[in-house]
């Protein structure tokens, strides 16, 4: 092995945290010098810029969850659901105001098919319910109307769908190279559905679910660092009934440790009779977890939250409105309930 | 399982750590002995499960010890592209992802088998389900976004023009 000049040597040691001699020479000066005017405009620059990063906030759904939750570069966003609580509703109410403003999207789609993706967003912007196209009860006509958007949709709106290229979506150095290939490529955000389909290793066959998870969700930590694009992961729960825990990684399937890279992570509960969803906030780097955010659900829409006033007048409208007979599932929850079930994912993604 | 019993078979464990070799090849092995202890006396996944964060603590190497290893393998080609702070967030990285693999061996997570018989009326839901589900979702204040929202129409804020009334530069 070459020896190593001095000056490499130095620039190891840098590197290592370990300073020369010179280095660490530090005066009684230089501490007094905290408080002038230089070093105050050198914290006031780190303000700006971390001010400049919250500015630069893409939409997150509707007005309501982009004040809460600045959705911006370099942070990793969980939505965690139980099966059919809204999570592929989420995904595509996330790309709808993106591809209305014209940025690109990415969404990894290891469940759902690139053609339901698009077609839950056209449904978004026409107004239909996605749940009728897939029970074949939307007309021809609507049908036609949502076709003609997906030229424009799929401008700003990529999809890799389970089926592409054998299935590489559920595997890890497919996610990974896809996310790579992302980068400074003019997207403004990655989406990925979901988090526990990427269960294989192309390298490695024997690897086991757990390994391939735990080995994404260190590579995703160190990626969103560098990445100038947020990335948002679905992610699947036990339900409260088959683990009653307020704590998410409890009630996070196989890898729960998918919780530390995160700097938000949002949990979907939908209330099915009052048609709205409940977004907790249960981690949050900006400083509003331990909340929840309740956004009407308007045909497949999740709507701004209504205000204190709006809730009341709301609940005393339906104390007088006549009882129910049975409580339809014929809107909301079936909408919801079109996401793919966990199993059903799976066998999906054997198949490819 | 009462949570003393389980108190004094980590005390006990935590105390054998000092005897034990902790090096690599063995972590796995010292953490496989504290959750067999605990399934072997009944532990649920949940009453094991709260020990994992402290098992992990009390594994990882103390500051100097990790200091004085740095300074032996620093030199080694393999570490030349790595900071003393890489090399030891490493060290835990590792000691965490063991113990964790360790916990899901000895508890593995349930298949998620639908044992709720009941007719599933709420999308994928039973009405059961359901109920505990919203009651989950409620036991959280709702957040006051409309402040938010009105604060979001202000532009970012720059303290170095403002205050300084300059634009600075450098």
């Amino acid at each position: 092995m070459a020896n190593l000049s001095k000056d490499q040597i130095d620039a190891q040691l840098k590197k290592a945290g370990v300073a020369t001699t010179k280095e660490v020479d530090i005066s009684f000066d230089d501490i007094n010098s905290f408080g002038s005017k230089d070093s105050i405009r050198k914290m006031f620059k780190s303000a700006a810029n971390y001010n400049q990063m919250l500015s630069e906030r893409l939409t997150l759904i509707n007005e309501s969850l982009t004040a809460a939750i600045p959705f911006t570069r370099e942070n990793l966003y969980l939505f965690c659901a139980y099966t059919g609580s809204g999570k592929s509703t989420v995904a595509a109410n996330i790309s709808y105001p993106l591809w209305k403003q014209k940025k690109k999207v990415l969404i990894i789609s290891n469940e759902e098919p690139e053609l339901d993706v698009i077609f839950r967003i056209a449904c978004l912007e026409k107004g239909y319910k996605f749940n009728d196209f897939k029970k074949g009860r939307m007309s021809q006509e609507q049908q036609m109307e949502c076709f003609r958007l997906f030229e424009d949709i799929t401008e700003y709106v990529k999809v890799i769908d389970v089926v592409y290229k054998d299935g590489i979506t559920t595997k890890i150095e497919g996610v990974k190279k896809l996310m790579e290939n992302v980068k400074g490529q003019g997207f403004s955000c990655v989406l990925i559905d979901y988090y526990q389909l990427i269960k294989d290793s192309i390298n490695d066959k024997e690897r086991t679910r757990y390994d391939v998870l735990n080995d994404l969700r260190v590579w995703l930590g160190q990626y969103i660092k560098g990445c100038e694009i947020p990335v948002v992961l679905f992610v699947q729960l036990y339900s409260q009934g088959k683990r009653p825990s307020k704590d998410i990684d409890m009630r996070i399937k196989e890898c729960s440790a998918i919780v530390e890279p995160a700097s938000v992570i949002i949990e979907i509960v939908p209330n099915i009779e009052e048609e709205y969803s409940d977004f907790i906030i249960h981690k949050d780097r900006f400083g509003v977890a331990g909340s929840r955010i309740m956004c009407p659900f308007r045909n497949g829409r999740f709507l701004k939250q209504q205000t204190e006033r709006e809730r009341t007048e709301r609940k005393l409208d339906k104390l007088v409105a006549p009882v129910p007979q049975a409580v339809s599932i014929g809107g909301l929850g079936n909408t919801l309930s079109t996401g793919a079930d966990y199993d059903a994912g799976q066998k999906l993604a054997k198949m490819s | 399982m009462p949570t003393a019993n389980l108190d004094l078979i980590y005390e006990k464990w935590k105390a054998s750590l000092r005897e034990k070799d902790r090096s690599r090849e063995f972590v796995s092995a010292n953490f496989d002995e504290l959750f067999d202890a605990f399934n072997s006396a009944g532990a649920t996944f949940e009453e094991a499960h709260a020990y994992l964060q402290q098992a992990i603590k009390v594994h990882l190497p103390a500051p100097g010890l990790a200091k004085a290893t740095w300074k032996m393998v620093k030199n080694n080609p393999v570490n030349s592209e790595m900071t003393e702070k890489e090399f030891i967030d490493g060290w835990h990285k590792d000691i965490g992802d063991k113990a964790t693999n360790s916990f899901y061996h000895v508890y593995p997570l349930p298949e998620d088998k639908d044992d709720d018989k009941e007719p599933k009326v709420y999308g994928s839901m039973s009405a059961k389900e359901y109920k505990l589900q919203r009651r989950h979702a409620e036991s959280y204040p709702i957040l006051n976004t409309e402040e938010l929202e009105k604060d979001l129409q202000c532009n970012a804020y720059n303290p170095t023009e403002d205050i300084l009334g300059e634009d600075d530069n450098g």
